[in-house]
Order: structure tokens, then sequence, then C-alpha cells
């Protein structure tokens, strides 16, 4: 079983324009930086990614809401909040809105692709498991390591 | 009409070939990265690059280009707004929209003929805007 990974990474400006520039001219696949998140430090990654952030991503990989008011009924949170939190995601990039039109206009929140979980390639590697699928392949590896 | 359409042909097959060639990316790139500037407001810098077959729309070869760089309005409130934008549309070519967040509709044209000479000059302006306090 194969998870998708979400990879975020570290480097600083002339690094990642040296990155861009490089994927310009050598035509390397562009697919493989759709799934990368550059951040210029571990320190903004960490001020932007809490942990009801963190919740808001495992619910719409587990649980697929319906709009952003169901989310915040699965998270017993105020419904204002939970929209900041998916606006700052959006941005980000770890998410996307999908609008449907019923009686009004809704927002789907769905994972950016589908991946299972986020690695954070910091000085350790860290892995947030996001899927339900991600949970059961990280308890098998480790239960063969054991 | 028919040479108009016949010159964009041409010059369409020669963009493809220079696709095949590696003259040029591979496209679509999107890519985006987050930064804070001095003063530690969060800044999003996005690149998008992408081959369309309109070349009318975005000279000279068709290629929709859009470097942008958005601010957080207020340290930590995480709403941004564009601070810096180069693009391409016609019928101004590459420019820069040099009155932003307030204007939108003030555009300088700036002096590149392809993606990497506008491409070098956003990369100044954005060490410029994140040395800015």
């Amino acid at each position: 079983m194969k998870l998708k990974r979400l990879d975020v990474i570290f480097s600083d400006h002339d690094e990642f324009m040296g990155e861009l520039k490089e994927a310009f001219l050598n035509n390397k696949n562009s697919i493989e930086a759709n799934q990368t998140l550059s951040f210029n430090s571990f320190e903004t990654f960490k001020r932007l990614m809490t942990a009801n952030k963190l919740e808001i991503l495992m619910a719409i990989a587990r649980i697929k809401p319906t709009s952003i008011n169901h989310l915040s009924k699965i998270l017993k949170r105020e419904y204002p909040h939970v929209l900041k939190d998916c606006n700052s995601l959006l941005s980000l990039g770890f998410i996307k809105l999908d609008i449907v039109e019923s009686a009004r206009k809704q927002f789907v929140p769905k994972l950016a692709f589908d991946y299972d979980i986020i690695v954070v390639k910091s000085h350790i590697e860290e892995i947030f498991s996001i899927s339900e699928k991600s949970n059961k392949v990280l308890l098998m590896v480790k239960e063969k390591s054991l | 009409m028919i040479i108009d359409n016949y010159t964009k042909l041409v010059y369409t097959m020669f963009v493809y070939i220079g696709l095949g060639l590696g003259m040029n990316p591979n496209l679509p790139i999107h890519r985006q990265r987050l930064t804070t500037d001095r003063i530690g407001r969060l800044c999003k810098i996005e690149v998008s690059i992408e081959q369309t077959s309109d070349l009318n729309m975005y000279p000279p070869n068709g290629l929709k280009c859009v470097f942008r760089v958005l601010r957080e309005k207020i340290k930590g409130d995480e709403e941004f707004e564009i601070v810096l934008l180069i693009d391409n549309h016609k019928p101004f070519g590459f420019h820069h929209h040099t009155k932003l967040p307030l204007n939108h509709e003030v555009r300088e044209t700036i002096h590149a003929s392809n993606w990497i000479e506008a491409w070098h000059i956003f990369d100044k302006k954005v060490k410029e805007l994140l040395d800015e306090t």
C-alpha cells in the first residue's frame, strides 16, 4: 500500500528561485513540484500549521464534510473560526474549496490533492498522518519494525 | 486574416518545436513559497507559467506568465493582498503593476522580451520587497 505524500520543504529565497529556474530550463517534471510546499523556515510553518488546522485536514480526509458548516459541526468549533482556518489552509496550498450551487452557494473543503501524509523535511523528518489509510499503514510499519 | 492565422500557426509550431528541444520549461508550472519580510509579515510568492494557444492575448509566444507576491495586511492576520505583480497579457506585454496594493490599474511596461528576463526583474523586486520595513 503506497501513501501519497505532500512534502513541506524549507529553503532560502535564492534556493527557491534557483530550483524554479532549473525546472524551467531543464524541463524537470512539474507534477512533483505541485506536491511540495516551500517555506522559508520551520518557524514560519509552525506559526501557520496549528493543531486546529491539522485537525481540519484530518477531518476533511477522513469524514469528507459537505460544507464548512458541516466541518465546523464535526469539529465542534464556531463556524467563523473554522472558515478563517480554511481560508488560511487554502492560501497556503493545503486544501481547495469547491463551489457547489444548491439552494445557496456552498464551499466544499477538499484536500489540495489526495495526499495521505504530510512530510515535513526539517533537520529531522516529521510525518503527519492525515488520512485513515495512513494510520493503518504507519501502524503496520511500526508493528513490523518491532 | 488568412496570413495572420498562418503566421500564428507557424509561430505556434516554432514554440512547440522549441519545447521539444528543451528551450522552454515543462509547463504548466505553478509554485508557491511562504516566507516572511523583515518585520515578520507573511509573504506568499507565487509563480505561474503556462502555454496557451492565444498568441494575441499573451505576447510574444502565448506563454501566460504571472509572477506575484501577496503579503499579510497586518502581521499575524493571515489576510493577504497583492503587493507585487508582473504579468504579460495584452495590450501591454510584460508589465509591472507599480501602485499595488492601492491601485491595480497602474501598469508600467518592463523591458523584457521573454519570461526569463521578466523573471530576473521579478526576482530583484522580490528581494527589495522582503527587505522593506
